[in-house]
């Protein structure tokens, strides 16, 4: 597919993105109040649109929760806990950040960036609890036992799973305080968790690659999505497995959320995403959206981006 | 094959022997006994509950035809110029695994709707393990019997959400966010496929009704009803939502290892009534099985509505034509293995 065409189909979809921006938020569906996850993912896809960013950065600030994450209500609830949306809104705001040119916005995208950081470095899945729960685990496994591979809840005191994981990972790894040890210790433990729950033949699930003794399939969509979280480690065997079993499904994809988490990942990986995408641009509409999800459509546009401004998710 | 299958059953065991030594110091330390208040008895069908079984050997049978030739018996509440939600089983998709509810029953729940009088009928699930539900429509058939019968379908895990609070809650949980459509509905029926269940022995229409939590909140699996304790969250979650009645798909049922990765069963028949704890335990008698094996049909026994035979009227097929034994999964002889139930997505 011509680059031209490419691009034609991603500034349709990027103009349809922009009608829906409603004070810098957006809602999963047209006539519902605002999410995170949406937010974030169409504050992405039109990172190319200065007033836009600022205004979804604008919003992202203003929905932080007091613990530092967000959580993916409608509105923030004072009383309610931050969960997964926050490595999203992470994500929107690191890349968001190259068009801040206020510096007062700019210092408090930075601000609230360093408080979800620490909610997420303080906010991952604990499997023993304290005190006594990790004593016991210390004096009968020592203290290696305490040192397990740890990724992220969907919402705060439950198991990690692979899609909270992944969003978190692709909105820190790349950032500037990836190199502190804190945060290089939480990133190494969440792929740690990522690698040891790939499935058997390749590919992931939602994260419970076995149940049971019994191994279960990998999904094509928290495949795509693990590998663009562990695409700086694209020679481990894990990565290597889980992009042929991509490769392999890919061509039978016809819904926008996996053909969208496919192109992004090729790409990601150096691979030819072009028959993806073909399919994808097939699927626009006129107006431009891909669904009548705007989170869907955010999420194809950033597809789209890959091979013209540039994909969104792909480390430097 | 059979020594393997024992060779992972030890090794599982053994595993589930270490994580129980730790018991009480991981998040799934919860205790499994049930205090029930007043309040929450509050709601519970009264008087006697019919449940009709109707056979149905294939899909392609007039199987609402059998259904409405029972609805006399049945005491289905009317719904004329109701909404009614359809909440159909489409947790997760497997060419070669009746996981989901089969799409020939979104047809027949309609036709039944609408024999009762509904106004509007929706189509609404919010698949529990996999977000991608486009897939999921297209794969399972769901997607085409609904765009056939001209019926909306609603994504429940990315609907607007309403906040309700949990009054008198089995789990810790002070309140949920529940989509609106669910809270908005005139009514619910609940559409499951009827198969085994390895945390909690049976799925049906009770516990069918976890994928009305929207995954927006609380994820894709929604781990916390897993955490709160599966028996605890299915009598929350149904105690929230109440169905006003279910239509169970057993033509073709799962055993074994369900609810995702057993195996198809011909069990040949379909269970329909409004006490949702008679038709699940109905449901377990046709599957060989004694209801109070299972906390959470023992729980609903006291909350939902009737368990005991002596006080389920049923109707239609007789239960011991149907009958037939289902292959458990391997966690019902070691109970050990429920404690992993909690960091297990299915």
């Amino acid at each position: 597919m011509s680059y031209s065409r490419l691009q034609k189909h991603w500034q349709k979809a990027v103009a349809y993105l922009a009608s829906r921006c409603h004070e810098g938020s957006w809602p999963y569906k047209q006539g519902q109040g605002p999410s995170i996850e949406s937010t974030s993912w169409c504050a992405v896809a039109l990172g190319g649109d200065p007033a836009l960013s600022r205004s979804a950065t604008r919003h992202l600030l203003g929905s932080q929760n007091r613990d530092g994450g967000w959580s993916n209500l409608a509105s923030a609830d004072p009383a309610e806990p931050s969960d997964w949306s926050t490595g999203l809104a992470l994500l929107a705001l690191r890349l968001g950040r190259a068009n801040l040119d206020d510096s007062d916005l700019r210092r408090a995208a930075d601000d609230a960036f360093s408080r979800g950081l620490t909610f997420l470095i303080s906010n991952r899945t604990e499997l023993y609890t304290k005190p006594f729960g990790e004593m016991l685990v210390y004096i009968v496994k020592g203290p290696a036992a305490l040192d397990y591979a740890r990724g992220w809840p969907w919402t705060p005191g439950c198991f990690h799973w692979v899609e909270p994981t992944s969003y978190a990972l692709i909105a820190i790894k790349p950032s500037s305080q990836a190199r502190e040890p804190a945060l290089k210790d939480t990133a190494s433990k969440a792929q740690s968790f990522l690698l040891e729950h790939a499935c058997e033949n390749g590919g992931w699930n939602h994260g419970n690659n076995v149940c049971l003794s019994a191994n279960l399939p990998p999904y094509t969509v928290t495949t795509a999505e693990a590998l663009l979280a562990l695409q700086d480690l694209g020679s481990l065997p894990a990565v290597l497995k889980g992009l042929e079993h991509l490769q392999s499904v890919a061509p039978a994809q016809r819904s926008v959320m996996a053909l969208s988490w496919c192109a992004l990942a090729f790409d990601a990986l150096g691979q030819d995403a072009g028959q993806v995408l073909e399919k994808l641009v097939g699927m626009q509409r006129d107006d431009g959206s891909f669904s009548d999800s705007i989170f869907l459509s955010a999420l194809a546009t950033c597809a789209l981006a890959s091979t013209t401004a540039g994909n969104p998710l792909k480390f430097n | 094959m059979e020594a393997d299958n024992h060779k992972l059953t030890r090794r599982a065991a053994i595993k589930a022997a270490a994580a129980a030594a730790l018991g009480g110091c991981t998040i799934n330390g919860r205790e499994n006994e049930f205090s029930v208040q007043p309040q929450q008895r509050a709601g519970r069908a009264q008087g006697k509950s019919p449940v009709a079984i109707v056979r149905a050997e294939s899909y392609a049978d007039d199987i609402a035809e059998r259904i409405k030739k029972l609805l006399p018996k049945l005491s289905l509440p009317r719904l004329d110029g109701k909404t009614l939600v359809i909440k159909p089983n489409m947790v997760e998709f497997h060419p070669d695994k009746p996981i989901h509810t089969d799409p020939a029953m979104i047809a027949v729940a309609a036709d039944i709707a609408r024999e009762l009088g509904a106004k509007e009928v929706i189509v609404a699930e919010g698949p529990g393990h996999m977000r991608d539900t486009e897939f999921l429509l297209e794969a399972t058939g769901i997607g085409r019997a609904c765009s056939k019968l001209g019926l909306p379908f609603v994504d429940l895990n990315l609907d607007q959400l309403e906040k309700v609070e949990n009054l008198h809650g089995f789990t810790r949980l002070a309140h949920f966010y529940l989509p609106k459509t669910i809270v908005s509905a005139d009514a619910i029926l609940s559409l499951p496929k009827l198969k085994t269940h390895h945390w909690v022995g049976v799925t049906a229409s009770m516990k069918n009704l976890f994928g009305i939590v929207p995954g927006r909140r609380y994820g894709w699996p929604k781990n916390v009803l897993h955490v709160e304790g599966i028996h605890r969250s299915i009598m929350d979650v149904v105690r929230l939502t109440p169905p006003r009645f279910a239509i169970v798909d057993a033509v073709v049922a799962m055993e074994g290892d369900g609810p995702v990765n057993g195996e198809a069963v011909p069990a040949g028949f379909v269970a329909v009534g409004s006490d949702l704890a008679a038709v699940d335990a109905t449901c377990a008698r046709a599957m060989a099985l004694d209801p109070l094996a299972f906390p959470y049909l023992r729980l609903a026994g006291e909350v939902i509505g009737n368990i005991s035979p002596a006080n389920i009227e049923l109707a239609g097929t007789p239960i011991d034509q149907i009958t037939r034994a289902f292959v458990m999964p391997v966690t019902f002889p070691i109970e050990q293995l429920l404690k992993e139930s909690a960091r297990q997505g299915s």
